[in-house]
């Protein structure tokens, strides 16, 4: 069994100024033939869950919003369930689709997806993923997406006992990874690319 | 291998750090203060599955993936006609089907359609300049285009980015998920683009130079260019033996 890899890998690029074109054409007045556009479609009315809407704000350097980055997110559903190659036809839930993208507000900054919580997945006995929600940023300047996960501040009991927070009880920056819980049902996560705040980024 | 192995345990190869530029580049002037300066997590347990998560083949219209038509189906753009192909692969060489793949690029006069595009050269009314489409069963993909003009940008000097289109590309996980820009063959202001130079290995930076292939041309029509793109592969599924 040969042990080398047959090709590299493309390499990244920034996404540049202009990524709106290519990921959320209707938002700089591209409307023609296409039928849908993947903006916040992460969710139907028809799936279970309770409904949250979060929400922030990606800062640079100089602590200045950045306006034009995309976000994209990817969570389980509220059962803590994903779909996936293996899962079986019968499993397959139409009503949730794990995955969705919205952009920075152009004058505020503001990105904000309106989604379900997702559940808590069971690793094993003792070990549980607690609800979490994968983020993936690019924007100008940017030379490969950022990946980070938001944790909720208000799952103390069940953020204990997540396998990937336990590594990091150590580090100093562990609370960037916790939405504030601002009002019900809303959370907020602020996303800091540099500085004392700096948002923990993951290599996975 | 138990439950947990087999389903969130993360199995990609990692990210190739001599491949992808650093984050910190500081010729791109913009990377400056938008990379982080700590080093990354790494971590190994994540869900990341997409598999027809993302857009399913009756979701495209059939103009999708023709930039010429698309977004003016009665009237051509200005520009030189082109057919972009490749195969969408893993580091296997696995062909990577049903994956949704995303461009977008200025017209034939360096222009993007974007409100942010401050540069003298004119829209072309027939043009947008988005595409996509999903790979078919064998990892192949095609756009027809115009070939996008180079474009001067605020960079603290003369700087002119080298024709490219960009690409945003999915594969089968959140983990695959990749944004490049394609670069055209014989173009000299490659070797003068900060960000193109933002790859230090010079073979990953010809990784994305397409390539002209005038057997795929169709004639009085369009002239061909071909674009592989190599997405991390899965290293729980075993290679096949080399000979
Ligand atoms: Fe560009």
């Amino acid at each position: 069994m040969s042990t080398e890899k047959k090709l590299k890998q493309t390499p990244s690029q920034t996404a540049g100024p202009y990524l709106h074109i290519g990921f959320l054409p209707k938002k700089v007045g591209i409307n023609s033939s296409f039928s849908r556009e993947l903006n916040n479609l992460i969710l139907s009315e028809k799936t279970d869950g309770t409904r949250i809407e979060i929400s922030g704000k990606i800062y640079d350097g100089n602590n200045e919003v950045l306006k034009d980055a995309i976000v994209e997110i990817w969570q389980v559903d509220s059962n803590g369930n994903y779909q996936s190659r293996l899962t079986k036809k019968n499993q397959y839930n139409k009503n949730f689709s794990n995955w969705g993208r919205t952009s920075c507000d152009f004058n505020t900054g503001l990105w904000k997806f309106n989604t379900i919580k997702p559940g808590i997945v069971q690793l094993n006995k003792s070990e549980i993923l607690a609800p979490h929600i994968w983020l993936w940023i690019v924007a100008r300047g940017i030379n490969l997406g950022l990946y980070t996960c938001m944790y909720f501040s208000d799952e103390n009991t069940h953020n204990r006992l997540d396998r990937n927070l336990k590594k990091l009880f150590n580090n100093s920056n562990l609370q960037s990874l916790f939405a504030v819980n601002v009002e019900k049902y809303k959370y907020e996560f602020n996303i800091h690319l540099q500085g004392n705040k700096e948002t923990i980024f993951f290599d996975v | 291998m138990d439950f947990f192995d087999k389903n969130f345990h993360n199995s990609f190869y990692p990210i190739d750090k001599n491949i992808h530029p650093k984050s910190f580049f500081p010729d791109y002037k913009s990377s400056i203060l938008r990379s982080p300066k700590k080093k990354f997590v790494s971590i190994d347990t994540i869900i990341s599955d997409l598999y027809g998560n993302v857009l399913d083949k009756k979701d495209l219209g059939f103009l999708d993936n023709d930039l010429t038509r698309n977004f003016n189906k009665h009237n051509e753009p200005i520009g030189e006609r082109i057919v972009v192909y490749g195969k969408l692969l893993d580091e296997n060489s696995k062909p990577i089907p049903n994956s949704l793949i995303e461009i977008w690029q200025a017209n034939s006069s360096g222009k993007y359609r974007h409100s942010g595009d401050t540069y003298k050269a004119p829209l072309d009314p027939n043009f947008g300049g988005w595409g996509r489409c999903l790979t078919d069963e064998n990892g192949n993909y095609y756009f027809k285009t115009i070939k996008p003009g180079a474009y001067p940008w605020p960079n603290g000097g003369n700087n002119w980015r080298p024709a490219h289109i960009h690409f945003s590309i999915f594969g089968l996980s959140f983990l695959q998920r990749l944004v490049t820009q394609m670069y055209f063959e014989g173009d000299p202001l490659i070797a003068k683009c900060p960000i193109a130079q933002s790859i230090n290995d010079k073979k990953a930076l010809e990784s994305l130079i397409s390539k002209l292939d005038l057997n795929k041309s169709i004639h009085m029509d369009y002239i061909a260019y071909q674009f592989n793109i190599i997405l991390r592969g899965d290293k729980s599924i075993p290679l096949e033996k080399s000979e």
